[in-house]
């Protein structure tokens, strides 16, 4: 069995590859090893998963980051929060029923 | 000997000057309107108050409230595209139209990138173009790309939390990285 590119593009967004049988394997991947088009079209998706991976970290630095550039909380937010979370460890749980 | 309460032994008096800006950058970066980040990180901390007895102490706090943060932009963006824009028939269609002939022979060929990505990976300007063009995204395609690429979740389990099918969530990421692909181009390679 042999695979059309849309197959191959098909199983590798899908990310099922996994799945297939090992002939299946092979002949996937000698599909986009012999096809321009999908060798392109694997190499772009692979450079998106490399960039997304570094973009992981960088978003995390940010995320703990305090420097005041970076987005937070204005003081009238903060405040209604410290508030809104007051009030709700003050009020008791609901009985359940 | 006494129990220690919870709200005295996770501080949950603290939350807000601990964790509130983290929460609101996290939130922020998912879902864009500041408006909907702010309201999301306070259902958060309320759906944390709530279930505090269920809390274990085995995770950081922060990332604990993280995770429950990240199900509600999940639940946000699920509920505000009212449905799946297009029925499966349809976006097989759309496949075959935009990406493939009948015969499975693709119409385009992908381009060239029009800047050497290696070499941007390298500079921080460049995240700060990547995370603008990832901001321009629509809700659900942003959301789906993190999914996908940035947590690395399995496509049925995106699919599963997005409520839509394998193959809308295979044209929305198509979709995601054309136009990121585009965006990053006209920002980066112009620079």
């Amino acid at each position: 069995m042999f695979f059309t590119c849309k197959q191959v593009s098909n199983h590798l967004s899908k990310a099922d590859y996994d799945k297939l049988s090992p002939f299946s394997k092979f002949t996937l991947k000698f599909h986009v090893w012999i096809c321009p088009v999908c060798g392109k079209y694997n190499r772009q998706v692979m450079k998106f998963q490399d960039m997304a991976r570094i973009y992981r970290k960088k978003e995390e630095e940010l995320l703990e980051s305090n420097d005041p550039k970076n987005p937070h909380l204005g003081d009238a937010t903060r405040r209604r929060l410290e508030e809104t979370l007051e009030n709700a460890r003050n009020t008791p749980p609901k009985p359940e029923h | 000997m006494p129990e220690t309460d919870p709200h005295e032994k996770y501080e949950t008096h603290l939350w807000v000057e601990k964790y509130g800006d983290y929460l609101y950058r996290f939130a922020l970066m998912r879902l864009r309107d500041p408006q909907v980040a702010e309201d999301t990180v306070q259902e958060t901390f309320l759906a944390a108050l709530k279930n505090l007895h269920q809390f274990d102490g085995r995770v950081d706090v922060k990332y604990w409230l993280r995770g429950i943060l990240r199900n509600k932009t999940v639940d946000y963006v699920r509920k505000s595209v009212r449905r799946q824009e297009l029925q499966d028939e349809q976006v097989q269609e759309v496949v075959g139209q935009l990406l493939f002939k009948t015969s499975g022979i693709p119409t385009t060929r992908p381009k060239d990138w029009a800047f050497d990505p290696d070499a941007a990976f390298a500079q921080e300007e460049f995240w700060e173009a990547f995370q603008t063009c990832l901001k321009g995204l629509p809700d659900q395609m942003r959301l789906a790309f993190y999914m996908k690429m940035v947590e690395e979740k399995d496509t049925e389990e995106i699919c599963k939390e997005l409520d839509i099918t394998d193959n809308y969530l295979w044209v929305t990421l198509h979709r995601a990285r054309g136009q990121l692909k585009t965006c990053l181009e006209s920002k980066w390679s112009a620079s």
